[in-house]
């Protein structure tokens, strides 16, 4: 059994744990829930001993125990699967599950033998069949999930906690792994699920913690809770106005339109976007938001349907074409693909536009001043807040960085702007800005596609808003919809 | 309003930043050249004959080659790769061009078939890179074996002779005894890819495929179309190189630009490029070639053995690189 008493933490002056006290029992599965933010993580490194809490107890079996470092939380009975697999992928499935603890012999030769036959038990317990000769890359991930949870298995842990496992899941895959968790609670563990799609919740989970910035607002059966009031547990606050009041209607012209269009992992899909309009995509990491707008730029490749621009049939085949056409993509990370880190503002500000010639002659001789002068107007009119245009951009600000990966595409002239995430990571001044640009973009009679995993964003920026899951558009909500709303339909 | 004053604090401070920043910036720059002045005044205290005309024609010729090679390995190192092969092809282009030179083609027809060997190593360098995605160190040192091989078996490892009058009198001769034509050529040369580099879509295309490929794909740049271009380059400057040595020492051996990558790689990289790609100037790599032919031409006169010289060139290589490192963590500045 796990206690927590009034566990609070404060980073600085933010309070990110609030008086947190819950149980959960052995042969339970209890599901930690909250949005982005609610604390949850910070939990949970709290449990696994990376940060210690500022006020409160921990309580295994009714006794207080100190948790002050990983080792600490494994020698109490903790054992965590993280989100991210920690598996490595060219050691077979037994080496990876017995890693560290590996039985050897008497001359003290690792035993082959006794590896693989530990491990085999250890699967067998979870109910599945893997063999733990084959080198872990060749497996799926969800197979590769379950050796990850072998692995914490293998050390005994009396409560494991699960982060969000089904992240990267499919449907079937799920399935299987909710299998191997109730295997693991009829072995009499206790199971902390950590989540926040809704109907896993309602499938797998027994009872539930709800947290809300920081604080517990809801703790008891899952039985008690519909999917309503759960959604409204976990929403809470009002939007003010920090999203800009919309300036401008929709046109009535269709800028972009999408017919049965999709790819490999996304689709179909049909929507409409007008000139002036600014058309949210909700969705949780992995429902296809992103890879449906790599799609419509020409960064991934489409496979069917039909996608029209002023309404003219194109087709999009490399990021080439998207940008001749009027499109313009803001990554999902900027220091992935967005941006050119170690070039100045000014490189990266012109670097789009050079396809088109803009700045340059038609030999291909770029014009210098000319290229100044739009870094110093769209640093001006996005405010970028750099010392010179010859600053590097990783000497920026991560909200300034964000400036310039959007505002690189303004020069472009596109018509058409495809936003990923654009304020995720940035600080609060800069996300404002942010917002008060794309407002900009749309009252200039650009058509905007914005892809946020932040509900209240979307709801404080958009004309309409779709979501999304499994690769799917499931609904479409006008303007007033709610964070409730928006969270029921991305569960389905 | 309190938004308004917190926003004009911040001015001044990037005031004085950008004063310091520029400052510092300014001085960094010139670094590599401060130290190829430096040598200069210290060899020419020690050495009577090093600041004569014909010791500076004798430093200009022997930088020539080197630097004409640094220039294309200063773009392929921008795009994060490195062109080993540079050495092999002017064995090659030596010997091909040295053949058809002795059996009396015309010059011209020669030095175009020095030119296209040159381009289809790069090419076949560039196919390599891009399309069989094999990392470029080991796709050019595999290259750079075979153009090896071949400049060996075609003349059976023996040398050429044969070089038309006009050729070597190109290759040794200078105007007014001060500047070599090759050394002419060179400077002709690294002034037009300098421009090319710093001023034309090629040049942005080169540092943003350098900086990041992913963030060039996505802003329309055709990346792996570059990088071929990018080593067809270097592979046509390397055979200017092994037509300009042929013209110069009078006849081709099999061996004789072997391993002369390795200085145009460290011209480059003295001259403040980054291994990681993103990073450096043609401008750079010449002040580079040249601080090497000093170096070693002054090292000579002053009678330090060329075993020791070995050794201070790798000091100055290291020296060079690690306060380049530092001026960029202090930096941040990019013109």
């Amino acid at each position: 059994m796990l206690e927590l008493r009034g566990i609070s933490k404060a980073f600085a002056a933010t309070k990110v744990l609030d008086d947190v006290s819950f149980v959960a029992y052995p042969g339970e599965v209890h599901a930690l829930v909250g949005q982005n933010g609610a604390g949850k993580s910070t939990l949970m490194k709290i449990l696994s001993g990376a940060y210690t809490a500022d006020e409160g107890l921990i309580l295994i079996d009714g006794r207080e125990v100190a948790i002050l470092n990983p080792r600490d939380s494994e020698r109490v009975g903790i054992g965590i699967v993280y989100q991210e697999l920690s598996l490595f992928p060219h050691l077979t499935v037994a080496q990876n599950i017995l890693f560290g603890v590996e039985p050897s012999s008497r001359l003290g030769f690792l035993d082959d033998r006794r590896t693989v036959k530990e491990a085999e038990a250890e699967l067998k317990r979870l109910g599945v069949q893997i063999n733990p000769r084959i080198r872990v890359d060749r497996l799926n991930v969800s197979k590769q999930q379950v050796c990850e949870i072998a692995k914490v298995m293998h050390r005994n842990p009396r409560i494991i906690i699960l982060d969000e496992p089904t992240a990267s899941l499919t449907l079937s895959e799920t399935q299987a792994l909710f299998r191997v968790i109730k295997a693991m609670k009829e072995d009499g563990l206790t199971i902390i699920f950590i989540s926040h799609h809704m109907e896993e919740i309602f499938e797998i989970a027994d009872r539930c913690t709800v947290l809300r910035d920081g604080k517990v607002v809801y703790t008891g059966l899952v039985s008690e809770l519909d999917e309503r009031r759960l959604a409204e547990l976990m929403v809470g606050h009002t939007i003010g106005e920090f999203y800009p009041v919309r300036s401008n209607k929709p046109r009535k012209e269709v800028a972009l339109k999408l017919v049965d269009f999709g790819g490999r992992s996304v689709g179909p899909i049909s929507l409409e976007v007008r000139y002036g309009e600014i058309v949210g995509i909700s969705g949780l990491v992995g429902s296809g938001r992103s890879e449906l707008l790599r799609m419509i730029f020409g960064a991934d490749k489409s496979e069917y349907g039909e996608m029209y621009v002023d309404g003219q049939r194109v087709r999009i085949r490399s990021p080439r074409d998207g940008i001749r056409l009027g499109l313009a993509l803001v990554t999902e990370d900027r220091r992935v693909d967005g941006l050119n880190l170690q070039m100045s503002v000014k490189f990266n500000l012109n670097l789009p536009s050079l396809l088109l010639g803009s700045t340059s002659s038609f030999v291909g001789i770029v014009d210098d001043n000319a290229e100044r002068s739009v870094a110093e107007q769209m640093s001006e009119v996005t405010k970028v807040r750099c010392v010179s245009i010859n600053q590097r951009v990783w000497t920026l600000s991560g909200g300034n960085q964000q400036k310039v990966a959007i505002a690189k595409w303004i020069p472009t002239n596109a018509r058409i702007f495809l936003l990923d995430e654009p304020t995720k990571g940035i600080d609060v001044v800069s996300k404002s800005e942010i917002y008060r640009t794309i407002n900009k973009l749309a009252d200039e009679g650009n058509a905007v596609i914005v892809v946020s995993s932040y509900n209240p964003e979307l709801i404080g920026l958009c004309d309409r808003i779709v979501t999304m899951a499994h690769g799917k558009i499931t609904r479409e909500f006008a303007k007033g919809v709610t964070e409730a709303e928006l969270l029921l339909a991305q569960g389905q | 309003m309190g938004h308004l004053v917190s926003a004009s604090t911040t001015e001044n401070k990037m005031g004085s930043t950008r004063f310091r920043m520029s400052l510092r910036s300014a001085l960094n720059a010139s670094l590599v050249f401060g130290g190829l002045i430096a040598l200069v005044v210290v060899f020419s205290v020690l050495s009577k004959s090093f600041l004569t005309f014909s010791n500076i024609f004798q430093i200009l010729q022997q930088v020539a080659v080197v630097g004409i090679l640094s220039i294309g390995q200063a773009f392929v190192i921008i795009t994060a790769g490195i062109d080993m092969s540079q050495g092999s092809v002017i064995d090659l282009v030596g010997i091909m061009t040295g053949l058809l030179l002795e059996h009396h083609y015309p010059i011209w027809i020669s030095m175009v078939a020095g030119l296209l060997i040159g381009a289809a190593t790069g090419f076949v360098n560039g196919l390599l890179i891009t399309l069989a995605k094999i990392p470029p160190f080991i796709a050019t040192l595999g290259t750079m074996s075979i153009d090896a091989g071949i400049a060996l078996i075609i003349p059976n490892g023996q040398p050429v002779f044969g070089i038309p009058q006009s050729v070597y009198n190109f290759g040794n001769g200078g105007v007014l005894k001060i500047v070599p034509n090759i050394a002419l050529l060179m400077i002709v040369l690294a002034i037009a890819f300098h421009f090319v580099l710093s001023k034309t879509k090629f040049g942005r295309c080169t540092y943003a495929v350098g900086s990041n490929p992913l963030a060039a794909r996505l802003s329309g740049m055709q990346v792996n179309r570059h990088i071929i271009f990018v080593y067809i380059l270097s592979g046509v400057l390397s055979a200017v190189g092994g037509i300009v040595m042929l013209a110069w020492v009078n006849s081709a051996m099999p061996d004789m630009g072997t391993n002369y990558q390795l200085n145009s790689i460290a011209a480059v990289v003295i001259g403040g490029a980054s291994l990681f790609g993103g990073e450096g100037t043609v401008w750079g790599s010449m002040i580079g070639a040249l601080l090497m032919a000093v170096l070693a031409n002054g090292s000579q006169l002053v009678g330090i053995s060329s075993y020791w010289q070995s050794v201070l060139l790798g000091i100055v290589v290291v020296l060079a690189v690690f306060i380049d490192g530092f001026r960029r963590r202090s930096a941040g500045m990019n013109a």
